[in-house]
């Protein structure tokens, strides 16, 4: 189960088990807001998850997933974050968390991948796994790497019966790389933002029939939820 | 003497259970108000509305006939009923929408041209009596394909927004939608109950009224609902 109302009816249950989706749209569509919602559902489903962060603070994103869960700060002991963040900062000023690793550039992606490797080994419970973004990446890396990484990450991931969400800010790249990273992926799901509406629909997904649908949805604090807020405004 | 008193106090009792259907009125013509302006606020406001413009007439047919004794009776009867299937039909239309769905402009031309024939024909309702405290009416055989459609598309609309509420994340809205269902809960059973009566020779009872007063409040109550 994604853990988003609309998109588990419209893929006739949820997404694969084994497979790599990419989510892609452009800032401010709901893309974090979905892979924190999609880590919620698996952590209440008591399996285990992988954050790997470029854009924000760890503690920032363990303070949203508890608060998504109900407040249950237990939660957190069933999520591995890899900090690909604080790379920004001073190592001085980094103190050593329990349940993170961290990335001390972006361009270590053989060990990004080890990580994920080792993460994914120390458990036995269906996992999760979350890139946001991997712009970031792509930004700071040659793509090729970047392909080449995702292909192996693609394989850690299904050798491990996981399933991974991998979210690429749309206007940042040019066509010929979010076609490849379609390509790699195997299912895509696209985000948008028009005139103050959010609306999401199922691109391709791996071995699912499904409509090629635009679903409306708001951002709440909570998560991605059906349009119910404007009307009791 | 003695009969035109008794008389009178029948008249009194009937214009006292007109009340429940006053009440009811009143309720949800006050919220019809509140909402009208908001109509083209998003596309879930204009079926609801509808819904509620239907029930609101149909509370005024309701009252109506408590109160007095109109020739044109029967005709109001009739409408209430073809007010009772289309408030059920605009309120399936509402929650369908919650799900992306559109109904097909057949979803209500048929029944629209069936209301024409039901209104001017005795195939539905085929007279009606005062009696007592309320009043009698003798049914057609249409009244069984009535009864059941309204029935099937009021459990289908529950079942959507127990759907609907199931699929929210926030626990406001997952109120409000909670307050919508029992109040359409509520007053979908009462009203099935109600339905029953009259083809069972009960004279119409002030159910319909009590059922859409509490509907009205529950509605209300969830509109009033503020966070913190």
């Amino acid at each position: 189960m994604s853990g988003v109302p609309g998109i588990d009816k419209l893929l006739g249950g949820g997404f694969p088990s084994k497979a790599v989706l990419l989510l892609r749209g452009p800032p401010g569509s709901g893309k974090t807001t979905f892979c924190k919602q999609f880590i919620c559902k698996g952590l209440e489903n008591r399996e285990f998850a992988i954050y790997i962060v470029t854009g924000e603070p760890v503690s920032h994103i363990k303070k949203v997933l508890v608060d998504y869960c109900g407040g249950n700060k237990e939660i957190l002991k069933n999520v591995f974050f890899i900090d690909c963040y604080s790379w920004r900062t001073p190592r001085r000023e980094l103190k050593n968390e329990e349940g993170v690793a961290r990335l001390h550039s972006l361009l270590e992606l053989n060990e990004l991948n080890e990580l994920v490797k080792e993460g994914l080994k120390k458990t036995k419970l269906p996992s999760r796994v979350i890139i946001d973004s991997i712009s970031d990446f792509l930004m700071y890396g040659d793509e090729k790497s970047v392909f080449k990484f995702l292909q192996v990450f693609s394989g850690t991931i299904k050798t491990n019966n996981s399933i991974a969400m991998v979210v690429l800010e749309e206007g940042l790249h040019n066509e010929r790389v979010v076609s490849t990273l379609d390509y790699v992926c195997d299912g895509t799901i696209e985000m948008v933002l028009k005139d103050g509406q959010r609306r999401l629909r199922v691109v391709r997904m791996l071995d699912t029939r499904h409509p090629l649908k635009w679903i409306n949805f708001s951002l709440t604090e909570k998560g991605l939820e059906v349009k119910v807020e404007e009307f009791f405004a | 003497m003695e009969k035109v008193y008794k008389e009178m106090s029948l008249k009194s009792i009937m214009r006292f259970l007109a009340i429940f259907s006053m009440i009811g009125f009143f309720v949800n013509l006050g919220l019809l108000l509140y909402l009208i302006p908001k109509i083209k606020k998003t596309r879930y406001h204009p079926p609801f509305i509808f819904a509620l413009a239907c029930v609101v007439a149909w509370n005024a047919s309701e009252m109506i006939l408590r109160i007095s004794h109109p020739p044109y009776a029967l005709l109001l009867v009739r409408s209430a009923y073809v007010f009772a299937a289309f408030s059920a039909m605009f309120l399936l239309h509402f929650v369908e929408r919650f799900f992306d769905r559109e109904l097909p402009i057949s979803f209500y031309a048929i029944p629209g041209l069936l209301s024409v024939f039901v209104l001017f024909t005795k195939t539905m309702v085929v007279s009606i009596k005062h009696i007592a405290y309320g009043y009698v009416m003798e049914f057609g055989p249409l009244i069984w394909i009535y009864l059941e459609y309204v029935i099937l598309v009021n459990a289908y609309s529950l079942y959507l927004i127990y759907k609907l509420e199931s699929s929210l994340v926030k626990k406001i809205n997952k109120q409000r939608i909670l307050l919508i269902f029992s109040g359409v809960a509520l007053f979908v059973s009462i009203i099935t109950i109600t339905a029953f009566l009259p083809l069972l020779g009960i004279a119409s009872t002030p159910l319909t009224g009590i059922a859409s007063t509490l509907m009205g409040m529950f509605f209300m109550y969830a509109f009033s609902l503020k966070e913190g």
